[in-house]
């Protein structure tokens, strides 16, 4: 087994008395994908919003490729290659589908203020190569005829696959993926799936946020059960769909 | 027949009048020896200020009329649609420079002198319009940049005699923008209305600093030695000079600026205004780009506050005045948020209406204010997004692949 990219040791978070995020272990390994399930308000989001820098954990630590960088800036997470996208949608919605791609591009470029004012060849290359990309990208989510659309204008499943590609720009070695099935009919469903299937050959190591059972059972490696802040379970989704604490607590009789 | 009443053409007239009632209508009449003040009847200033009124009211109608009734509308609409896809082709703003440096030999000081002006308020719309239009940040205290470049100029062509404004150009540029980088630090953590009043702050005390230092002469102001004012160049008049750098200066910072918002810095800067936190977790260093955008800005309006005190010759602490920074803004918002034409547009109206208005009709001029506020409404009713926003962005590189 190959070591964790992404770890997060004994993560807490509280808001007032409330523990949000309660003493969280947990490892991504590249290549597998880790479902973190739970009722609403369990701290799933929680857990990725200190994952990814948004809240500064208050115990515990998180580590990337065994480097500690708990309450490092959200810009600087990403860097380091922990992309995410949001249960809400979060695009930049007067932007083109096309910049909102470009703009997780960013920190690949490495132009100088002078290069941009007067167009060097180095310029052109860049923005070159990160267009070429970008359209990689948005044609494998099924966006490639709408590139100049903008993103407000996208229908809800395309912008929810949008913020795939955005984070993919980032070019990431984790990805978080917060509900991206949420408010989806189960045809749009199949096809999240399999753009995820097809993410895990890519060696990302995949943090997937959900709630469709059926999702988390079929692509997980393994899941991760949170209930009132705190793990419930770990493991893989045979042992948890038959472990009686998460049917009492989530799953209820229908799993 | 209520439900014309019920009209906001209506209620808002109504509503107009019920407001200015007790300013128009009446007039207070102080009884020193009895030491009461009492209310009487005096119509004659509504009679005048509707008598002027009635142009600007007249226009507004007439547009919402268009609107609501006339088969025109659409067709304008879309006539003014490819006038606005217009601007945004590589040789418009290339023409646009070359026809108003063509005019220059030909007008008078007068309009010279107008023309500078307008070049100066462009130049500080399209430095507005980064933080504000792209960037998102809602400045208040723009024309305390603009002041510093003024007063820095002023001062230092005192300190340092011999100083001329094109050696001083650079210097206060960078320095604008390290005032911009300053002022920018603190504000890093607020958002929306708590940045525009700390801005506004900074205006506020940079004027009081400057009406009460002894080298900026206070209340009087600072006037430069001749020899620190544009001067004539061979056979070319001050003025004429002046309006050719200007109109070179607005043709290359709109150039310059157009450059970075087609790259990913402007990109990071539209995604900060779109959605911070979304923009972070992709990567932009939010709070470095928010500087760099203040900065910037500010760069611009002292390098227009430079080229102010060098033309006039002359500094006061008015500079900086409230209504300075909201008159920028309101360019940059007529022209249409982050958009590069717009701002030299809205900046052109906003100023030539006015200006125009008071030499034709000096009795308008008293209403200037209330004028911007009908053109804002006018403006919010049929084109939201200003008159030359929203433009779809062109992909530069994509057409050279």
């Amino acid at each position: 087994m190959s070591a964790p990219l992404l770890a997060a040791r004994g993560l807490g978070k509280s808001f007032g008395g409330l523990k949000a995020v309660d003493d969280i272990n947990l490892e991504a390994r590249p290549g597998s994908l880790l479902s973190v399930i739970g009722p609403n308000g369990a701290g799933k989001t929680t857990l990725f919003n200190c994952l990814t820098g948004i809240y500064r954990p208050e115990r515990g630590r998180v580590e990337f490729n065994g480097r500690n960088i708990t309450g490092a800036p959200p810009h600087r997470v990403c860097h380091l290659g922990i992309a995410r996208t949001f249960q809400n949608i979060r695009l930049f919605p007067e932007m083109s589908a096309l910049d909102n791609v470009l703009v997780a591009q960013f920190h690949h470029s490495t132009l100088a203020p002078w290069d941009i004012i007067l167009r060097t060849p180095g310029f052109r290359r860049c923005e070159r190569e990160h267009l070429a990309e970008a359209m990689e990208l948005l044609e494998w989510v099924g966006l490639a005829g709408k590139a100049e659309a903008q993103a407000r204008d996208l229908s809800y499943g395309l912008q929810r696959r949008l913020e795939i590609a955005r984070a993919l720009a980032a070019r990431p070695r984790v990805l978080l993926l917060d509900e991206p099935c949420a408010g989806m009919n189960p045809a749009e469903v199949n096809g999240i799936i399999e753009l995820i299937a097809t993410l895990r050959r890519r060696e990302l190591a995949i943090l997937l946020i959900e709630h469709h059972m059926k999702v988390v059972m079929e692509i997980s490696d393994r899941i991760l059960v949170l209930d009132h802040g705190v793990a419930l379970a770990e493991g893989e989704p045979a042992a948890i769909r038959s472990n009686p604490e998460v049917i009492r607590a989530y799953l209820g009789s229908e799993a | 027949m209520t439900r014309h009443l019920k009209h906001p053409a209506v209620v808002g007239v109504a509503g107009l009048l019920l407001i200015t009632f007790p300013f128009l209508w009446l007039k207070l009449r102080y009884n020193y020896q009895e030491g009461t003040v009492a209310a009487a009847w005096a119509p004659d200033g509504a009679i005048r200020f509707f008598r002027n009124l009635a142009p600007v009211l007249g226009v507004v109608l007439a547009v919402l009329l268009a609107r609501r009734w006339s088969m025109a509308w659409r067709p304008m609409a879309k006539g003014w649609e490819s006038a606005v896809a217009c601007t945004g082709h590589r040789a418009f703003p290339v023409i646009l420079v070359l026809t108003c440096l063509a005019a220059g030999p030909f007008l008078g000081p007068k309009y010279l002198t107008m023309g500078v002006f307008a070049g100066l308020f462009m130049l500080q719309a399209l430095g507005l319009n980064i933080t504000v239009g792209m960037a998102g940040l809602l400045v208040l205290g723009y024309a305390g940049f603009y002041a510093f470049g003024s007063y820095a100029y002023a001062v230092g062509q005192v300190l340092l005699p011999g100083l001329r404004w094109w050696m001083a150009a650079p210097v206060v540029f960078v320095l604008g923008g390290a005032v911009g980088w300053l002022v920018g630090l603190p504000c890093l953590r607020l958002r929306g209305d708590y940045l525009a009043i700390v801005t506004l702050g900074f205006a506020e005390s940079f004027r009081e600093l400057m009406r009460n230092l002894e080298i900026t002469g206070g209340d009087k102001g600072l006037s430069l030695q001749p020899a620190a004012k544009i001067q004539s160049l061979g056979s070319l008049p001050a003025s004429l000079v002046a309006y050719i750098l200007v109109v070179l200066l607005v043709g290359l910072s709109a150039w310059t600026i157009r450059r970075l918002y087609h790259s990913p810095i402007g990109r990071a800067w539209v995604a900060i205004r779109e959605d911070e936190t979304a923009a972070a977790c992709m990567g932009i260093p939010v709070v470095t780009m928010k500087l760099k955008a203040f900065a910037l800005s500010a760069a611009f309006a002292a390098l227009a506050g430079l080229l102010y005190a060098a033309f006039i010759g002359f500094v006061d602490p008015a500079a900086c005045s409230f209504e300075q920074s909201v008159m920028v803004l309101a360019m940059v918002i007529l022209g249409g948020l982050g958009s590069i034409p717009g701002s030299v547009l809205g900046a052109a109206l906003l100023y030539f209406i006015p200006t125009l208005l008071r030499d034709q009709f000096p009795a308008l001029s008293e209403y200037r204010l209330l004028l911007f506020g009908a053109i804002m409404v006018a403006m919010m009713l049929c084109r939201p997004q200003g008159l030359l926003g929203s433009a779809q962005r062109a992909h530069e590189i994509k057409g050279d692949a």
